[in-house]
């Protein structure tokens, strides 16, 4: 009774529905917990990701600079810039306009970094919309070889297609299609981003009413589509072919547990994934089923990296 | 189930295609046309708008390929592929905001404005003669005009109200380019 009272005192204190109180101190312990949700009280900085299609960061720092913005690089990302400063919108610059970058998440920016397609790969965005990461496979792809971003929503199909045509980005094709089905398209890739529907929990900084917006329910809902999207992809993959998963969820039903089901239904195996920041995915308290693999992936914290919340797990397919 | 849109593509047709190197090269300068879309196919999406896309051999491959699924499935196919290179409507031909750094390579109508005039511009204002730094000599009142800024980016196309040569008579205030589309119009206020 007592701990059902900290609980709803927790609760009521930070705005949350209950069981996400009593979930985060299941898997983080309770300081942990006060902790992550102080994170989610401050608003995240502002940053950009830079399009090197169009502009070299430095230019784009300097351009920016000269009109008063204060800058830095982000150390852990190739091409992501903090705003510490702004003497007018983000998203009212020339630059904006220019398509040099656009508004995006560090941890967002992190995992689009991490996916690093080859410029003549053959590559699925499994759920593009609106674009931002469809957009960092471009600039490592170059702008040569094919993207094919998918999205089943045909106005966040168009948003895709603004964001892609304002940044110069000539080498994907778009489709409205929802990519269970992928494997009725009967084409391969040899990279795949799956940054799958979720229940958005890592994004409280960014958007607050999600602090009651979803239910217990909506978990395990979100994490049997979750699941079908990855063995879509998994399908789809060449042999030696890489599918990156991420969401911006914090539960392990929709991360850990996703990869965990993937692991042991296909054949597939968990590589690092090549970030600079986070902690190994969550192991104990969670499941007794997990495979220690599961620590090759990885988790970006509100608390503990300063970013939204994020999680990655990049599964390389096996030969057979 | 999500609904889904109807969309048909298939490659311009010689007449389509030859519409559409007409109203760049009348607008922008003989041979312009050939130096932009080449290499490449122009393809079209048809729908509500016809839009005409440029695509790379690779892309128009990979088209062909997923062409077989999609026919096979029944489903309404591509939403856009490559760059957009302009619209059709009725009986004209649009050029597409996302062509005006390509033809800004290859043209040499182009007019470059003040700090202030880009600002303005890109609210979707006409521009005063005073918003004018450097302005080709040769043009003539109707021309269109690639709109850049001090650092050679361009910015949208206008029409230029007055002959280069008659600039000198008028006053500063006077309205001289009309505003066709701006990069701010089209990604700012359209709402994506």
């Amino acid at each position: 009774m007592r701990c059902e009272q900290r609980i709803r005192k927790i609760a009521n204190k930070y705005g949350y529905s209950e069981y996400m109180i009593k979930r985060y101190i299941t898997f983080l312990g309770k300081s942990e917990t006060i902790e992550l949700l102080e994170a989610n009280e401050e608003p995240l900085p502002i940053t950009i990701q830079t399009n090197t299609i169009q502009i070299r960061l430095e230019n784009l720092k300097k351009q920016l600079e000269e009109k008063q913005f204060e800058i830095e690089h982000i150390p852990y990302t190739r091409r992501g810039l903090k705003i510490n400063y702004a003497p007018f919108s983000v998203g009212a610059t020339s630059e904006y306009l220019l398509g040099y970058y656009t508004i995006q998440g560090a941890g967002s920016i992190t995992i689009g970094d991490s996916v690093t397609p080859d410029p003549e790969d053959q590559v699925i965005d499994m759920c593009a919309a609106p674009g931002m990461k469809t957009l960092q496979l471009a600039q490592d792809m170059e702008n040569k070889g094919i993207i094919l971003a998918l999205d089943r929503s045909w106005k966040r199909l168009k948003a895709l297609e603004y964001n892609l045509a304002r940044c110069g980005v000539q080498n994907a094709i778009t489709v409205q299609y929802d990519s269970k089905e992928l494997a009725k398209l009967k084409y391969t890739a040899d990279t795949i981003l799956l940054d799958a529907p979720c229940t958005g929990s890592g994004i409280i900084r960014k958007d607050q009413k999600r602090k009651k917006s979803r239910r217990e329910e909506d978990i395990k809902l979100m994490a049997r589509i979750q699941k079908q999207l990855i063995g879509a992809g998994i399908e789809c993959l060449k042999e030696r072919g890489r599918l990156v998963y991420s969401t911006c969820s914090l539960e392990p039903e929709e991360n850990e547990e996703v990869i965990n089901y993937a692991l042991n239904r296909y054949p597939v195996k968990l590589i690092e994934p090549t970030i600079k920041i986070g902690s190994p995915g969550l192991v104990n308290g969670v499941s007794d089923y997990l495979s220690p693999e599961i620590k090759k992936t990885r988790r970006l914290w509100p608390h503990k990296d300063g970013t939204e919340g994020f999680f990655i797990g990049v599964l390389q397919k096996c030969v057979l | 189930m999500c609904p889904m849109r109807e969309n048909r593509h298939r490659k311009v047709t010689m007449d389509e295609e030859k519409l559409i190197i007409d109203t760049i090269d009348r607008s922008f300068g003989m041979g312009v046309a050939n130096k932009v879309l080449k290499p490449g196919t122009l393809v079209l999406i048809e729908n509500r708008n016809k839009i005409v896309y440029k695509l790379s051999k690779a892309l128009q491959q990979t088209v062909k390929c997923l062409e077989l699924s999609f026919n096979l499935l029944k489903i309404p196919k591509f939403h856009s592929f490559g760059l957009p290179v302009g619209l059709f409507k009725g009986e004209r031909f649009l050029i597409g905001i996302e062509m005006i750094r390509d033809l800004a390579k290859y043209s040499n109508k182009i007019v470059e404005v003040t700090a202030k005039g880009e600002q303005l511009f890109l609210y979707g204002r006409n521009l005063q003669k005073r918003s004018l730094n450097i302005i080709p000599r040769q043009l003539r009142a109707g021309e269109r005009v690639i709109i850049q800024n001090m650092r050679n980016e361009a910015l949208g196309i206008g029409e230029l109200l007055e002959d280069v040569i008659n600039l000198d008579t008028v006053s500063p205030k006077r309205e001289v380019i009309n505003n066709l589309i701006d990069l701010g119009t089209h990604y700012l206020r359209k709402g994506y």
